[in-house]
């Protein structure tokens, strides 16, 4: 029931918006809020039900949807999934708190939007039947294309229509894909379709359709060109439930679909996925350094990031897969508050450039603490919450292929620069601007949802084993299950012989 | 020659049973939507007469307007009056015949006559603001849409190959009338002609046909010629170029490449209400009975027949879904754009039509049918917004125009964006389910590559639904619109319900087809 009920919450709160008139823009900023807050207290209470030691899925519940095609409301939680639902419902009362002055216009549609988004990508992360995966993949969407579209900067028509195209061209293939495996297996229950894995050329096409929407969704170079624009356009909020949670949506996929699903066809792919995931990290990491938006940097450092926990999926180890998981909560929390305080910069001064920016430290120590940390939790320095990811993933990676572990490496290094290059740029050097002396510190607003952000990367990286034990049992079951043994045993034949 | 006429007449008169009375009650009760409709529809033109009389006598605007509002008052009951009757044939689980086996009533036919009186409710809705506001308000509108619903009606349930052209004649001619009915302007009379000419052609076409398939088996009702079919007693070489001729007929009615060209032209011509009831309307109707005929044809030795059919009209889908979509593409005005994207959307039935013929299809006429109704929920509320839009005598129709709506009409702006993904087919709307239903069907069938050119043309269609929902709700307005929401009324009511509806059918798309798929006469 409370998987539904989270699902439920945001829905209910966003009707009940439609009811309170659109000049009353406080109460609707208080509904809203006190709606999602409700959301994330429904989504800690699964954690804390969550019993890591059972094995397969929790809270599951199964209704009849569509009878003649058998279709199911069916929903359950997993270990892989479980942080993913609670990071969404915690991003929402930020993304609301965040546009608590700089979204203006049209309050009620805005929060509207964002409600609907939470739930439909907590939907996507819950659904255990196929059809209910793919109406929440696509109901999510148009939320996203307003928040851009409407909410966004001086580009942001291009970028919603770009976004919006690639992705829906993404998931339509999936969607015939989706509709062929039905006419193969006939189910569409997830855990049925493990039992039928689709082989041969059928099977390819079918694998190829479902990556190429994750792919596009991670997204995995070259099919990353959406996500700067639509990251650069996006309003703060926007921009951080879109690296917060949606990115993530298409390693989920990889993981929950496209690779049990198909797992011959997984395996031929998966020395090219693990080179397209090793080109991303590096010309992610490149593309930083000759950005002159913050924002867009920060985007294309998140190219380079999925590319890192693409590459750990498909190492195929269990370190590997739980730093995969784990990392992607990590990212989650640290690009969503770079693009936070990144927003809150902006708010101020009205624009991204970096050259506009220098010694800001002085003049804005809370944000110039917290920024450091946040950039430090995004390198992986040890004791913060990247760290701990990203050694599993080179963990993963090395034992799978040396060089893959080196080239990842060198991303780290890479990262590290550009990171630090940039919080030189902004808050070192001389506060040679009037602009930039008179900037305004955080307020407490802005430090209510940002510090609790800098106090999960701070219990993230002293605590990770409590987060890896509820992580791994899940990890292990699903490497153990027979089509991913399946994946794994042909992609040791490829590479050995 | 007198002796073809001899047997015509014992064809048609005396057919099956002579001993009976040549009708009878349970007869009329057959057809009891349509008489409703053609009686109304008289009703209407009589009630007409008087409003021309007080406009002529002078007599004050207030009398004027409380008989155009008695006659859109009988109109819509009419046609309530009709779909309760329809609702109630829907019941028998047997099909029945009617005026010596020219009339089949079954659960098929009725169900798409239902979603054809829906269709034609809401036109009438839509009409009364529309017409008032282009000061066009006429008892001939009502009373043409009236007649043509009834032959609409007649044509889904015509089971004679005579009833069957009756009926679609009849039918045209109202849609004709209706495209040219503001016949002030130019561009109305210039789209009715052509629209005339070619649906003449194509007339011609249907009835050569329906001649040579008579010719080929010597029977005009439709079961005994799939029997003779089945049978193998048809020549073979004449029923082909009959079914041929036959499906392009039907193909321009319907609007499908490369048969379409009338289409965008009479869309475009036609007042916007007119539009909107003729574009799904005509097309469920054709539609509904395109899918009945060929499946009669290809009963019995199916294999041999559905082929070369299905690769032809698979050949017709993937041009029509391509080409609608892509020219949609590049249209600058709504008007145009919806009548190449109703061209996409015959495509898609044309999929299921497929679907429906080969082995394995036994899900496609339902998916056919279920197609139709957000189909008409979705084109009746385009259309009626750019009803709603227009003012001095000329409907709105530049992308541009609808610049900044959201900010000006919120509500009216959420329907449509509603509707709008509807179209576009995601999910949770009607719309989705209705395209997962064709494709479902046609990868049943094994049509595959119908499926996939189907999802190719609906991510092209992405863009241009896209891009009214930009025009709506991300640019700023140009110029405000007249307030006065009021006057609109029944308009905003329409959208609001064809939203709210699109919703719900999204939510529990879980309609109980299989009555219908029996009902098909397999």
């Amino acid at each position: 029931m409370s998987i539904t009920l989270t699902l439920l919450i945001p829905i209910a709160t966003a009707i009940l918006l439609l009811c309170i008139p659109k000049d009353k823009t406080a109460e609707l900023r208080m509904t809203a809020l006190f709606g999602s807050l409700a959301t994330l207290a429904f989504s800690l209470a699964l954690l804390g039900g969550f019993d890591a030691q059972t094995v397969g899925f929790q809270f599951t519940e199964k209704h009849e949807w569509v009878s003649s095609l058998h279709i199911h409301y069916h929903v359950g939680i997993d270990g892989i999934s479980l942080f993913l639902v609670v990071l969404s419902a915690l991003l929402t009362p930020i993304a609301i708190l965040c546009s608590w002055k700089s979204v203006e216009k049209r309050v009620r549609e805005f929060h509207i939007a964002l409600l609907l988004l939470t739930s439909g990508v907590i939907g996507v992360f819950v659904a255990l039947d196929l059809m209910l995966f793919y109406v929440f993949w696509e109901v999510m969407l148009i939320p996203m294309y307003l928040l851009v579209g409407i909410w966004g900067s001086t580009e942001r028509i291009r970028a919603a229509v770009k976004f919006f195209i690639y992705t829906m061209a993404g998931s339509l293939l999936m969607f015939l894909a989706i509709l062929y495996l039905y006419q193969h297996t006939g189910t569409f229950s997830v855990e049925e379709i493990y039992q039928k894995p689709l082989t041969g050329t059928a099977g390819l096409l079918c694998f190829l359709a479902f990556a190429l929407s994750f792919a596009i969704k991670v997204p995995l170079f070259p099919l990353h060109t959406w996500l700067p624009d639509a990251h650069t356009e996006a309003p703060t909020a926007g921009s951080v439930i879109l690296a917060g949670v949606l990115l993530k949506l298409g390693i989920y996929g990889f993981i929950r679909f496209a690779i049990p699903f198909f797992p011959e066809a997984a395996a031929l792919a998966t020395p090219w996925i693990s080179i397209l995931a090793i080109i991303g990290i590096i010309f992610g990491a490149l593309m930083c350094f000759v950005q002159e938006d913050m924002k867009r940097l920060i985007a294309y450092s998140s190219v380079s990031h999925m590319g890192f926990i693409v590459l750990g999926l498909f190492a195929g180890t269990s370190q590997g897969v739980q730093g995969c998981v784990l990392q992607m909560v990590n990212h989650g929390i640290s690009t969503g508050a770079l693009f936070l305080l990144i927003g809150a910069i902006y708010e101020r001064r009205h624009t991204r450039r970096i050259i506009d920016f220098g010694g800001l430290a002085p003049v804005a120590p809370k944000l110039a603490i917290i920024f450091f940390i946040t950039t430090l939790s995004s390198i992986g320095l040890p004791f913060l919450n990247g760290f701990v990811g990203e050694f599993l993933i080179l963990q993963g990676a090395y034992s799978r292929n040396v060089f893959y572990a080196a080239f990842a490496g060198l991303g780290i290094i890479l990262g590290a620069v550009y990171m630090l290059t940039l919080y030189r740029q902004i808050f070192f050097g001389e506060t040679d601007r009037a602009e930039n002396a008179e900037m305004k510190d955080l307020e407490g607003r802005e430090l209510a949802f940002l510090l609790p952000l800098v106090g999960l990367m701070v219990f993230l990286g002293l605590f990770s084993p409590w987060f890896t034990s509820k992580i791994q049992p899940s990890v292990e079951q699903w490497l153990t299950s027979t089509s991913v043994v399946h994946w794994l045993e042909m992609v040791q034949k490829a590479s050995g012989g | 020659m007198d002796n073809i006429t001899t047997f015509l007449l014992t064809k048609l008169t005396l057919g099956q049973n002579a001993a009976a009375g040549l009708v009878s009650a349970s007869d009329f009760q057959a057809i009891l939507p349509a008489i409703v409709f053609i009686a109304t529809g008289t009703l209407l033109l009589m009630l007409d007469c008087f409003n021309r009389g007080l406009s002529d006598t002078g007599k004050t605007r207030k009398d004027h307007s409380s008989l155009s509002t008695a006659i859109n008052f009988i109109g819509l009951l009419g046609t309530v009056v009709a779909g309760a009757f329809a609702c109630a044939s829907m019941e028998q689980a047997e099909p029945s015949f009617a005026f010596q086996g020219s009339i089949r009533v079954d659960s098929f036919s009725s169900a798409v006559s239902l979603i054809i009186i829906l269709g034609t409710f809401f036109s009438l809705l839509a009409t009364i603001d529309y017409l008032r506001r282009f000061d066009a308000e006429h008892g001939e509108f009502h009373c043409l849409v009236h007649y043509a619903t009834a032959s609409m009606l007649l044509f889904v349930q015509a089971n004679n190959l005579i009833m069957l052209f009756l009926a679609v004649e009849t039918l045209s001619m109202a849609a004709y009338l209706l495209t040219s009915y503001l016949r002030d302007s130019r561009r109305g009379v210039e789209g009715g002609l052509k629209y005339f000419i070619l649906g003449s052609f194509s007339s011609g076409f249907l009835l050569f046909g329906l001649t040579l398939i008579f010719g080929a088996t010597g029977e005009l009702d439709l079961q005994e010629i799939a029997k003779n079919i089945a049978a193998g007693k048809a020549d073979r070489s004449l029923l082909l170029a009959g079914l041929a001729l036959t499906v392009v007929g039907m193909s321009f009615k319907i609007g499908a490449f490369p048969f379409h060209s009338w289409l965008p032209d009479a869309y475009e011509a036609a007042p916007s209400v007119a539009t909107g009831f003729m574009s799904v309307t005509v097309k469920s109707a054709a539609i509904a009975v395109l899918l009945r005929f060929l499946l009669l044809a290809t009963e019995g030795d199916g294999e041999a027949w559905a082929r070369p059919l299905s690769v032809v009209l698979s050949l017709l889908a993937i041009a029509t879904m391509l080409f609608g979509n892509l020219v949609a593409l590049m249209q600058d005005s709504v008007k145009r754009m919806l009548a190449y994207s109703a061209i996409g959307h015959t495509g898609y039935l044309l999929v299921g039509i497929v679907a429906a013929l080969g082995p394995g299809g036994e899900l496609a006429p339902a998916a056919v049918i279920f197609y139709l109704l957000p189909y008409t929920l979705m084109s009746i509320a385009v259309f009626t917004l750019l009803g709603y839009m227009g003012r001095d005598g000329k409907d709105r129709e530049l992308f541009e125009d609808y610049r900044g709506l959201s900010t000006s009409r919120p509500a009216l702006a959420l329907c449509l964006l509603v509707v709008l993904v509807s179209f576009a087919g995601i999910p949770p709307t009607a719309g989705f389910w209705a395209k997962l239903y064709i494709f479902r069907a046609a990868i049943a069938g094994g049509h595959t590559w119908l499926a996939l050119t189907g999802i190719l043309a609906s991510i092209v269609s992405l863009y241009f639904y896209l891009r009214l929902v930009v025009n709506i709700y991300m640019r700023p307005a140009e110029e405000e619109l007249d307030a006065d929401p009021d006057s609109n009324l029944a308009s905003g009511l329409v959208i609001a319900a064809a939203a709210v509806a699109l919703v719900v059918l999204g939510l529990f798309p879980d309609l109980d087809f299989g009555s219908l798929i029996k009902a098909l006469g397999k």
